[in-house]
């Protein structure tokens, strides 16, 4: 576990830039973030190939996969912050997700993801002699086991569930200095130049619980697949350290606190319809009626106690052109093209989201390898006090591995 | 990939171009979540304290004399005990001269410590130094025909040494008068030790360990020699025969007080006084200025409403009181700790010093005994951070005399090299003098406070 720690600390540093829902839970990773899906919009996890990998809003899907795959993404996205003619640019880059699974036959078929479900980053500092500095990376990272089998003597039909492990660490530093207008001149030496950080940070589990679930049905047809998920409530367990610094060897005792965020249950349903030879059209939405505010990781200044929330709800259209499988086509042929829109609502009261993106498949050699690429771009708005709105531009990388282990020559 | 890098690089350079981060942008985005950009800092003033307590700590401990300065005498009520462990054996030429010598004399050569007494911050009016000073020289004699005595000898730990002197019984003993005798130039003087103890020696058999105590505490003046780790160390031998000399194989100091003040500290002992300072002169006038305790329950623990950035105790200062003693005539420097929590013990944790440069500049720091004004002001940031954010029940303060001070109107607090030339702040040896602190204990303090705080209300 150690091990694995470390190794999520070292993706932890590559988060995302959305600076809303940052003193929350910060912005969520829809669908693990996987590029494919991305590309077409985040809809398609009712969408049935060979070797469409893991899902985890549908891990029924997984039971219809013949291919061994393994499957990494990459996101780098923009964002431009800005209210009341301010702006604020941060980037950042993300692994979102790393997903392998293994079809086994009539066993059905196992996979594991590692999802960084919800990020936080932002490092920025502000301009003059005493400039503050504002610092947030965090990552609410799950491990999800999945099983998935396709049901006896109904075998268009599928079941799946999986385990939702969660861990992960968030961190907030806000370092300040003087503001001596209140003191006379001659005591200005007394904090000259002295900045002072007021730091916390602290761990991610489930509350008196291992895991959250989710569960799911899934039915494919010769022109239309489709599924039903639902995916279990749960209470996310923040254990925070609050410490004053005065420097990085000069501290205040620091002060413990767990703040508990009641996550709701999430139903989400997709389909997927072939239009003709290799067209697919694709419509997925998702939805949690969020009924508790979440209280801040801050509660400093005047700094809001809670982020409220709202319901939140996502709706996604997509198109995906399969490319030809065979390797001797023309290579233009043989890659998967795919558009898509989606609109969200984000948890974070009165922040809506609508995207659009553009992708596709590049198969490389002959086996089945593919990167996938996905450019997207869109807007967040905002009506709360606080949050501020933001244009993004994202672009993400997925490499994906295709195998036939275990699986016999046919 | 390469048209894939091209892509993305020409995103990112679009996207630059379109957004932009503005100079106030930051500042804008913590104000609409809540955060300030500065923290605002409240100086005010906590006048009439009053220590609950002080307590003056004297450490007698015995102290290995190595590189150290090797002492010999008095100094405000203070004398310095010399003791010495030495050993020797039967084929030694200083064995055959004693044994061959009906007058032989033995001595004990001190070499003065020179590196003090030709510094050009030492008072020149000091020396020359003349004095008929009272001896009292105390012996212990083991004798041993045994070869590996004096390997037994080496096993000793110098701990084991240095706790056997706290109860050190002598076999011998005789007073004498030793005139002291140096000005600028002398590299040693001699101790001319009893004929008893020179007698006692010619019963040695193979092996002997003589253990040397040389006190004067009644000396008008405390003499510096050089200790053990140095090329001029003391030695044990006889007079007019330099063919065998011992050094001691170890040395030490012990302190011995004679002194009734209850509030003095003495220069380059391990003095110290503790302040109690309760709570209660203290954290009231804290929460009266903010109308609420700096602290507030949350969780397992406490949020920070404010804290302590800066505390400066000031004292009241008579530098001329009657017990006042100065070797060297220089302002000599206050350090100050606070007693503070680590690892479920209590700790001194020894305060920074922040520097008030343009008072330092104008009239000196103002952490100094000995030099202009009438009062002493001390920094105690850590342990007012202490009491206010463990809602202690008193603060406790350590107070020591410290470095004689050459620059006091040198900001830098430290020596320093300009120009190719160390510049030297601290003198490096200490003034063994003593300083009254009656007056600044028994007197009313003032405690200024800088605080920050991270309220709405004080933002």
């Amino acid at each position: 576990m150690k091990k694995l720690a470390a190794f999520l600390g070292v993706f932890a540093s590559l988060s995302f830039g959305s600076m809303i829902g940052i003193d929350a839970l910060g912005e969520e990773q829809v669908l693990g973030g996987t590029a494919s899906a991305a590309g077409r919009g985040y809809a398609g996890n009712a969408k049935i190939g060979d070797s469409e990998g893991l899902s985890v809003v549908n891990p029924a899907r997984l039971a219809f996969d013949k291919n061994v795959v393994f499957n990494l993404n990459f996101a780098l996205e923009m964002d431009a912050a800005s209210k009341n003619g301010h702006h604020l640019l941060s980037n950042g880059m993300s692994i979102p997700s790393f997903n392998i699974s293994f079809p086994m036959g009539e066993f059905g078929a196992l996979g594991v993801s590692l999802w960084q479900h919800f990020s936080t980053s932002m490092s920025e500092k502000s301009s003059g002699d005493n400039a503050a500095k504002i610092e947030y990376k965090g990552s609410v990272y799950e491990l999800v086991p999945t099983y998935a089998l396709r049901i006896p003597y109904l075998r268009s039909f599928s079941l799946g569930a999986s385990a939702h492990v969660v861990l992960g660490s968030n961190s907030r530093s806000l370092t300040l200095g003087p503001d001596n207008s209140e003191v006379s001149d001659e005591d200005h030496w007394g904090t000259r130049s002295t900045k002072v950080s007021d730091f916390v940070d602290g761990t991610w589990e489930i509350n008196h619980h291992p895991a959250y679930y989710a569960a799911a049905l899934q039915y494919r047809g010769r022109q239309v697949s489709y599924f039903f998920s639902y995916t279990t409530g749960y209470t996310l367990k923040n254990s925070l350290d609050y410490d004053f610094r005065f420097s990085e060897t000069d501290t205040l005792a620091p002060s413990s606190y767990a703040r508990e965020i009641s996550v709701p249950a999430m139903f989400a349903t997709g389909v997927s319809y072939r239009l003709f030879k290799r067209h697919n059209v694709m419509l997925d939405l998702q939805w949690r009626a969020w009924d508790e505010d979440i209280e801040n990781i801050g509660g400093s200044w005047a700094m809001p106690e809670i982020t409220e929330t709202q319901s939140d709800f996502m709706a996604s259209v997509g198109y995906q052109l399969d490319g030809v499988p065979l390797f001797y086509e023309d290579y233009w042929k043989r890659i998967n093209y795919r558009a898509g829109a989606w609109y969200k609502n984000w948890y974070v009261k009165d922040v809506f989201e609508i995207g659009g993106s553009i992708g596709a498949g590049l198969p490389l050699g002959r086996k089945g390898a593919t990167i996938d690429i996905a450019l997207q771009g869109g807007k967040r708005f905002s009506d709360s006090k606080t949050e501020w709105e933001e244009s993004f531009f994202a672009f993400r990388i997925g490499l994906t591995g295709i195998g036939t282990w275990g699986q016999s020559r046919r | 990939m390469k048209k894939l890098g091209l892509l993305f690089a020409f995103a990112v350079l679009m996207t630059s171009c379109i957004f932009d981060s503005d100079d106030a942008g930051v500042g804008s985005w913590l104000s609409s979540h809540g955060m300030p950009e500065n923290y605002k800092v409240h100086v005010f003033n906590i006048d009439n304290i009053k220590p609950s307590s002080v307590e003056l700590g004297l450490n007698t401990e015995p102290r290995l004399i190595d590189s150290m300065e090797f002492y010999l005498g008095q100094s405000g009520g203070v004398s310095y005990d010399m003791y010495m462990d030495i050993a020797f054996s039967e084929g030694d030429a200083f064995v055959k001269n004693l044994n061959s010598s009906d007058s032989a004399v033995t001595a004990v050569s001190l070499f003065w410590f020179w590196k003090l007494y030709n510094n050009k911050n030492f008072p020149a009016d000091s020396l020359p130094i003349k004095e008929s000073m009272n001896v009292n020289v105390s012996w212990k004699i083991d004798f041993s025909d045994k070869k590996k005595f004096l390997d037994s000898l080496a096993k000793v730990k110098d701990s084991v040494w240095l706790e056997s002197l706290k109860d050190w019984k002598p076999d011998g003993s005789a007073d004498t008068v030793v005139e002291m005798s140096f000005e600028k130039g002398d590299s040693s003087t001699v101790i001319y030790l009893p004929s008893a103890l020179t007698e006692a020696l010619k019963k040695m058999t193979y092996a002997v360990r003589l253990q040397l105590k040389i006190s004067a505490p009644k000396a008008e003046h405390l003499y510096r020699f050089f200790g053990l780790e140095s090329n001029y160390k003391p030695f044990f031998g006889l007079i007019a025969d330099s063919s065998a000399v011992h050094p001691p194989y170890r040395a030490a100091n012990v302190l011995e007080y004679d002194d009734d003040c209850g509030n003095c500290l003495h220069g380059g002992t391990r003095d110290s006084l503790v302040l109690s300072i309760p709570a209660e002169q203290i954290l009231p006038a804290i929460q009266n200025f903010y109308n609420s305790y700096p602290l507030e329950n949350k969780g397992e623990g406490y949020d920070v409403r404010q804290t302590v950035m800066l505390a400066q105790l000031t004292m009241a200062r008579d530098d001329g009181a009657a017990n006042n003693t100065s070797e060297f005539g220089l302002p000599i420097q206050v350090v100050v700790g606070s007693f503070v929590d680590s690892a479920d013990t209590e700790i001194r944790k020894m305060e920074s010093y922040r520097l008030n440069k343009d008072l330092i500049l104008e009239d000196g720091h103002q952490n100094l005994v000995y030099h202009d004004g009438d009062s002493l002001s001390l920094q105690i940031t850590g342990g007012l951070r202490e009491l206010v954010n463990k809602e202690k029940d008193s603060l406790r303060i350590v107070v020591k005399l410290g470095y004689p001070f050459l620059q006091e109107k040198d900001s830098t607090y430290a020596d320093y090299v300009s120009d190719g030339d160390t510049n030297y702040v601290f003198m490096g040896y200490f003034d063994h003098g003593r300083y009254d602190f009656s007056k600044a204990v028994e007197s009313p303090m003032s405690l200024k406070l800088w605080m920050s705080s991270k309220r709405k209300e004080e933002n």
